[in-house]
């Protein structure tokens, strides 16, 4: 697994951001978005449940048309993971289709912000 | 055409609200499409289903609250659907973010009009996870579908199949990392004949399961070859008589 850090610690205002497009090796089976989350601990980060983060990925296969890759919609404040403990990142994606020469791309809306966080992408 | 499980796919993440799968390129009509998901009901209360196309789903049985206040369970079926490329499922909850898995698949071949025949879904706390009884299909060519959502804390979590006779893991709705997602996992099986049927499945790490059975109806049954004598004379001619 790689970790590649998409967003650096800062506020960021609303609006469409995108990210890619990247061209992506033929052995990567998933691409994973990987964002801070508000905690206990860190009341600074992404603290409102109305700050809204859109995040929708797409990936081309061989120079062919982009088609939908997985994606999500969250909000801030105090998100849990399977125990029930505060989730202190929102972790998500799809999995990518098999092929040759794929390329990928995100775009991420934020609405209600700033969102204060920073992100990485995790390449499976 | 045979029924069968066309494709599948799968999104998951660790807390969100709303989650929509990847694109699939699926039939423009005569399909069954089948939404499959698993969150923590202690986070998120059901919202929605929907599709990138307009269709209808309809659920399964009712939702499935398992392993204690944590797990919530859904599967949905629409017949005879729209499809097409870029075709996308998405699941929306309310409530705090969560973590969710979500399946989207196609099953190819099947009645346009009644295909859902027999289907139920439980709660197992004991390993190899099942249902409280088989389900007997109504007749030949049937697809079944067996979900199955767990609440393994295993990365990888393995997960194997065994009650359905000679099923198939349909690895791209396939959720194995339960460090951080609900794990979970569809098998399919075409059955040739009726019969009874019942899920076993087992999950490394796993200590409880919400499984659920449906099974679907090809559209055109498997023919019957019979064997007719021609009047007055011999030898015998065989015809195939599609039921």
């Amino acid at each position: 697994m790689a970790s590649v850090q998409v967003l650096p610690l800062a506020n960021y205002a609303n609006g469409t951001r995108n990210i890619g497009p990247i061209d992506i090796a033929d052995n990567v089976q998933s691409i994973d978005f990987n964002i801070q989350r508000c905690t206990t601990a860190t009341p600074t980060i992404w603290p409102n449940s109305t700050t809204i983060l859109d995040y929708a990925s797409e990936m081309s296969i061989d120079g062919g048309p982009w088609q939908p890759a997985g994606g999500f919609t969250a909000s801030g404040g105090i998100g849990f993971d399977k125990q029930h403990n505060e989730a202190p990142f929102t972790l998500g994606g799809g999995t990518l289709i098999a092929g040759i020469n794929r390329q990928y791309r995100a775009t991420l809306t934020i609405s209600g912000g700033p969102l204060r966080s920073t992100a990485t992408a995790e390449v499976n | 055409m045979a029924i069968a499980w066309a494709q599948g796919t799968k999104v998951r993440s660790s807390s969100t609200l709303t989650q929509t799968t990847p694109g699939l390129t699926t039939q423009a009509t005569g399909s069954t499409f089948i939404i499959a998901a698993q969150w923590s009901r202690n986070s998120g209360t059901f919202s929605s289903v929907s599709d990138s196309k307009g269709n209808t789903y309809t659920l399964i049985d009712t939702q499935l609250d398992w392993d204690g206040v944590n797990g919530g369970a859904r599967l949905y079926y629409c017949e005879n659907g729209t499809g097409g490329a870029s075709h996308t499922a998405t699941f929306t909850l309310t409530g705090s973010n969560g973590p969710l898995t979500v399946f989207f698949g196609e099953i190819t071949g099947g009645l346009t009009s009644g295909i859902l025949d027999q289907h139920t879904r439980r709660e197992d706390t004991a390993s190899p996870f099942t249902l409280a009884a088989g389900l007997t299909t109504t007749q030949a060519d049937e697809l079944l579908v067996a979900f199955f959502a767990g609440n393994s804390g295993s990365n990888p979590a393995t997960h194997a199949e065994s009650g359905l006779g000679s099923s198939t893991i349909q690895t791209a709705s396939e959720e194995t990392n339960g460090a951080s997602f609900w794990t979970a996992a569809i098998a399919t099986a075409v059955k040739s004949a009726t019969g009874t049927f019942n899920p076993s499945w087992t999950e490394s790490g796993g200590t409880s399961a919400a499984v659920f059975l449906a099974t679907f109806k090809a559209a055109a049954a498997g023919g019957a070859t019979i064997y007719t004598r021609k009047p007055f004379s011999s030898p015998i001619f065989q015809s195939r008589i599609i039921q």
